[in-house]
């Protein structure tokens, strides 16, 4: 990033049909909360309101030459994003609504690969929006449904007036499974306040660094991993080799990042003082050191990847592999 | 609305020959075209102006940014915007509506002051007016368009888009020349003396097709996305944004057999707009505000306007020179909105 001046944050609002997405923007577009935001949609007209703010995207989903299935991006949402940084009016944020049956991953790339869009913009989080009283019925049968739920920073779990109690406990058990990590609102009539969806920073690797101990904990239980979304998490307090790090690293995403759908990590190397943090997205990864470690600290190496049919017992053995052989 | 120039630098002498003027004109400039006298700027807030020796005039207003302007040959002014209507502005004042997308942004462009031709892209389609009302309408491209471009004859319309350019004919029903090159081509732009076509991609190069033979050529190496392409006057040298350099490619031997001459290196910036011109006055404006006039001939460059340190909005979005190489209009993105002399 080259630029000192604040990026505008750009919001991915995902979430099957029904969910209550079009409710919740049309909520952002008519309430007073002193917020000017741009929204992109891909069902134009579905909000019913006419305003100019409302942009209708096209979905286009862009291979770049690279020969990286990884690396696609939007290539309407770079055109109309360049298209608002040209408007001489500032907006607070941007909103990007995709439909029920998009793959967020396209996306949130474009943030990364693009570098018009990576320095004037910032991805501020992915809300994904979950009906209380149909997810579970949702989720066995389509892909899609998972996949959005596993891509998020923040989960508006919507409708719960619609669930009985019983239900409402196994939906949430089963996002639980999905997306541990996920911040939960629960809402009826997409009631959610406008400030959770904008400014959380979700992406920053500054924020990641400033978490609150215990985000990226070890899963609450063990889960089965066969062919479903779920999470690894993965720690060390022996220091990591750097460079047997990064070859895993580069490795897996090369071999696995199709069902790798986030990834995140603090670590400790055995040649640094600082931590290493990082996250990706798919094969697209962001890094930058952060601060020193406090001599009375735990050197403690924790990462969490969110993804398809991962495989628990190969990754740890992966990691633990880039354990430094003689400690620092 | 009244224009406030906020501050106005006078002659200020930055190398021998060179003189920069300027003014702040209070929104990102986002399109320029050269007049016969002065310049025609088209702004992030939907104004178009004109500055000439006669001070600044709003001539249309947009809503949504302006996203395109040319000069047409009786010095008419042709401005596109995100309200979806392409204007002419005339000389005295007249104005007209040429084309109506319906509010559809319109993302791009072009007019030929050969056949009085203009040409607009909004979504996957391309409507086309002369001076009397529509004479096309190109429906069928496979994505969005993303640039375009008449040859210089104006008998011709490249259309740039994903996986490469579409070629039609203006002047009959001809099926359309598809040049394919994998990948997002973000911009196109057609050699002065109509052989060769290139496209920016979104992959970090140039692409280059040779109209006469059909071979194809890849430029790589650019450390940002190129957006803007030029050529000098003799079509002897392509130049383009996105190096830290204004890399400017030899055509003789066939583009890309020969390495770029790099002109002009601006520390901690790169190149954000290009304008062509004689190949001794080849001119790149730079994400910090600078802009170098090149002599691709010796490699070597004047500084015409010195960068500004810590601005991101510094940044030249647009040049264009007048017919006689003389003036260098340039505006950027923190309102600026100028012109270099060259007087000698």
């Amino acid at each position: 990033m080259t630029t000192s001046q604040k990026r505008t944050p750009v919001t991915l609002l995902t979430g099957y049909l029904g969910a209550g997405k079009t409710t919740l923007l049309n909520r952002i577009l008519t309430e007073e909360h002193g917020k000017k935001f741009a929204v992109i949609v891909n069902e134009f007209g579905e909000t019913g309101i006419d305003n100019d703010l409302v942009i209708g995207a096209d979905e286009e989903v862009f291979e770049m030459n690279n020969g990286c299935i990884c690396c696609t991006v939007r290539g309407d949402l770079i055109r109309i994003l360049g298209g608002l940084l040209d408007r001489a009016e500032k907006f607070d944020g941007v909103i990007i609504e995709t439909t029920g049956l998009a793959d967020p991953g396209p996306v949130i790339q474009t943030f990364f690969v693009d570098e018009e869009m990576r320095d004037r913009l910032q991805l501020d989080q992915v809300v994904t929006v979950v009906d209380a009283a149909h997810f579970l019925d949702r989720v066995d049968e389509s892909h899609e449904a998972e996949e959005q739920t596993a891509f998020a920073d923040l989960i508006i779990l919507n409708k719960i007036d619609l669930a009985d109690a019983e239900r409402l406990a196994a939906t949430k058990a089963k996002i639980a499974t999905l997306n541990p990590h996920a911040q939960l609102i629960e809402t009826t009539n997409s009631a959610a306040p406008i400030d959770a969806l904008i400014d959380r920073a979700a992406f920053d690797l500054d924020r990641l660094l400033a978490i609150e101990p215990g985000f990226l904990e070890e899963d609450p239980e063990d889960h089965e991993h066969d062919d479903t979304v779920g999470s690894v998490s993965l720690s060390s307090t022996t220091p990591l080799d750097a460079r047997a790090f990064s070859e895993w690293m580069r490795a897996l995403v090369r071999e696995h990042g199709p069902s790798i759908f986030r990834s995140k990590g603090i670590l400790a190397f055995s040649d640094s003082p600082k931590r290493y943090v990082f996250q990706g997205v798919h094969m697209v990864m962001d890094s930058q050191w952060g601060a020193e470690w406090r001599p009375d600290e735990a050197r403690e190496s924790r990462l969490v990847f969110i993804g398809r049919n991962l495989q628990p017992a190969m990754l740890k053995q992966g990691f633990e592999g880039c354990r430094a052989k003689v400690a620092a | 609305m009244s224009i406030t120039i906020e501050k106005d630098h006078g002659a200020e002498q930055i190398a021998p020959g060179v003189a920069s003027r300027e003014s702040h004109v209070g929104a990102n400039v986002t399109t320029l075209a050269a007049l016969k006298n002065g310049c025609a700027a088209g702004l992030g807030d939907g104004r178009v102006l004109t500055i000439s020796a006669d001070g600044v005039a709003e001539r249309a207003q947009h809503s949504g940014a302006v996203t395109a302007i040319a000069a047409t040959a009786d010095d008419g002014v042709v401005s596109a915007g995100q309200d979806g209507l392409v204007l002419l502005t005339r000389a005295d004042g007249g104005q007209m509506t040429l084309i109506d997308a319906k509010g559809e942004w319109i993302t791009a462009a072009a007019h030929s002051v050969a056949n009085g031709l203009t040409a607009a892209a909004y979504g996957k389609n391309i409507v086309v007016a002369g001076p009397d009302g529509l004479v096309g309408r190109f429906t069928d491209h496979p994505s969005s368009v993303a640039d375009l471009c008449f040859s210089p004859a104006g008998d011709r319309l490249a259309v740039s888009r994903y996986d490469g350019v579409t070629i039609w004919s203006m002047t009959d029903a001809a099926a359309p020349i598809e040049l394919s090159w994998k990948g997002s081509a973000v911009a196109v732009s057609w050699s002065p003396d109509g052989r060769y076509i290139a496209a920016a991609t979104q992959d970090r190069e140039l692409h280059a097709w040779d109209m006469v033979t059909g071979k194809d050529y890849r430029l790589g190496g650019f450390k940002a996305k190129p957006r803007q392409i030029a050529w000098s006057d003799d079509s002897a040298y392509l130049l383009s944004s996105g190096a830290d350099v204004i890399a400017s490619w030899p055509i003789a031997g066939g583009p890309g057999a020969f390495p770029p001459v790099e002109i002009g290196y601006v520390c901690d910036s790169s190149v954000s707009a290009v304008a062509g011109g004689p190949i001794k006055r080849l001119a790149g404006g730079f994400t910090n505000g600078a802009i170098l006039i090149g002599d691709a001939t010796k490699g070597d460059a004047m500084i015409a306007r010195a960068g500004v340190a810590g601005d991101p909005d510094a940044e030249i979005t647009r040049l264009a020179w007048d017919a006689d190489h003389r003036r260098l209009y340039f505006g950027a993105r923190n309102g600026a909105l100028g012109l270099v002399l060259v007087t000698r």
